[in-house]
């Protein structure tokens, strides 16, 4: 049976639900938030483009991660940085992997969004100093330096804090999500 | 190398500071389904975290821009219609679907001919009022702000599409941007209160209508180039924090938004052309956020700096328009 293609409002509709995902493996991949907005936003260009010229996409979530993983290394290619690995071998076995994992969570229903949900509360459960320190570093995008400067503290406690809230939203995330589970 | 954990793997990979062999087994982790979990829960939390935190909060806004009288759109702008979309993001969410989607490119439809009653909230062809700013998104309303850009006159076979000025995107990045390389992107921004029209668009049937006029030099042929315009519905809070707010997480936090991104430029320096956007007005909105520039879509693409890109005849308009049934 043939597959009738999508409209672009449709597309649009599932661009839309798929953003915490597709934002997920592409800022995943780059580290990079500014870049990683470039990549979204050509990803979208180029949906758009496929879909006005009629032709039909069957998966769109896998379709968009296959366009960003091309734009992606040739982010890379360009940069030349210090973060790409030599071996690209690893770097393309290790690429299929995360595709393979986010594949996976296109399958069920709920993985992203329940994830996000046990966030929302996590954030909301931190001490008004560590959510500032998160502001700085996610939403001004600050560097270290300067989230040292803002806060007082030095560069290396900056760190420190970052990736011990970090992680301890992480568990915080899981735990929420290991208690739903036992409840359910 | 000693055991590491998949989440100190996956920091390590966060961090650029991974080795070949560190690699090969985080990826031979991600095979297990343990493994596989923490990745996708990491990335999405660093992902999700942006738009789940506060922004810092402007000192003031400033009051609603001066009207400028209103003369009928000139005839000859073509209205596209494809390559956009507008949305409910906080309808979206709670429902788990998207809803207040609306093209009429497939479809759906307003009743009654154009706009009727069209209240002009901007009109600019840059002949006068402040030089717009290099410094990223504005903090306040009645400016241009964003990437470099520069009013000029007639130049490279460009001739203004009214008046005798217009602007030229620069660069895809602005004063003090923390991190250029790669940037394809020359943006401008505005932001425009629209608190003083609530009355007029609490029933829901108010369409805003951002449309502007876009050339460019005769560029060289294995070049690309995109024009853009993205129309955000926001309220007073997401104002207040708009300068560390980037697009996609814009998307998540607007009331609505209506985009753009799918013109692409001609190499005829004779012709400009024109693009619009349409967006109907939430209740809730206090603010519109207007976001225009032009991509570099090149495969090619080395450099910041855009050699020959202009904007002119900017124009935000309200009007009034009901959905059919």
């Amino acid at each position: 049976m043939a597959t009738e293609p999508l409209t672009l409002q449709q597309a649009a509709g599932e661009f839309i639900r798929d953003r915490h995902r597709l934002g997920a493996y592409v800022n995943g991949l780059l580290r990079d938030a500014h870049a990683a907005e470039d990549v979204l936003q050509e990803v979208w260009v180029l949906l758009s483009a496929e879909l006005e010229k009629g032709h039909p996409i069957q998966n769109q979530a896998a379709w968009c991660r296959g366009v960003a993983k091309n734009l992606i290394l040739r982010h890379w290619e360009k940069r030349q940085t210090a973060k790409v690995i030599a071996d690209s071998n690893a770097l393309e076995a290790f690429m299929d992997r995360v595709e393979a994992c986010f594949a996976w969570a296109d399958t069920q229903d709920h993985f992203a969004s329940a994830r996000l949900a046990a966030l929302d509360q996590c954030l909301g459960s931190l001490p008004e100093r560590s959510r500032r320190v998160l502001s700085l570093k996610y939403t001004q995008r600050l560097a270290v330096e300067r989230i040292a400067e803002e806060t007082g503290q030095s560069l290396v406690a900056v760190k420190k804090a970052l990736l011990r809230l970090r992680h301890a939203l992480l568990e915080c995330v899981r735990r929420r999500l290991s208690q739903e589970e036992w409840t359910v | 190398m000693d055991r590491m954990t998949t989440d100190e793997l996956l920091q390590r990979w966060d961090a650029g500071s991974m080795t070949g062999d560190e690699l090969r087994e985080l990826t031979s982790r991600l095979e297990d389904p343990a493994g596989r979990c923490a990745l996708l829960e990491a990335w999405l939390l660093e992902s999700g975290l942006p738009e789940r935190l506060p922004g810092a909060a402007l000192s003031s806004l400033q009051p609603v821009e001066r009207l400028e009288p209103f003369e009928d759109p000139a005839t000859g702008w073509e209205k596209r219609r494809t390559g956009w979309f507008s949305w409910r993001p906080l309808v979206a969410a709670a429902a788990g679907v998207v809803l207040g989607m609306f093209c009429t490119s497939v479809g759906f439809a307003y009743l009654g001919p154009a706009l009727s009653k069209m209240q002009t909230l901007l009109y600019d062809s840059f002949e006068n009022g402040p030089l717009p700013e290099g410094k990223g998104v504005p903090r306040e309303c009645g400016i241009w702000s964003g990437d470099f850009t520069e009013i000029v006159g007639e130049q490279q076979g460009v001739k203004p599409e009214s008046g005798t000025k217009m602007l030229r995107f620069v660069r895809a990045d602005y004063e003090g941007k923390a991190k250029t390389e790669g940037n394809h992107i020359s943006d401008v921004y505005r932001l425009i209160d629209v608190r003083p029209y609530r009355r007029e668009f609490a029933d829901g049937s108010v369409v805003a209508q951002l449309s502007a006029a876009f050339n460019a030099f005769a560029f060289p042929a294995q070049e690309n180039y995109n024009a853009a315009l993205t129309l955000y519905a926001i309220d007073s809070q997401t104002a207040a924090s708009l300068a560390n707010r980037d697009d996609f997480t814009l998307w998540t936090k607007a009331l609505a938004f209506a985009a753009h991104h799918r013109t692409r430029l001609d190499r005829d320096p004779k012709t400009w052309q024109f693009v619009s956007t349409d967006l109907r007005l939430p209740a809730e909105t206090d603010f519109l956020f207007l976001h225009i520039a032009v991509l570099n879509s090149s495969a090619s693409r080395t450099h910041l700096n855009f050699d020959g890109h202009y904007l002119d005849s900017a124009r935000l308009t309200l009007g009034r328009r009901t959905l059919k049934p």
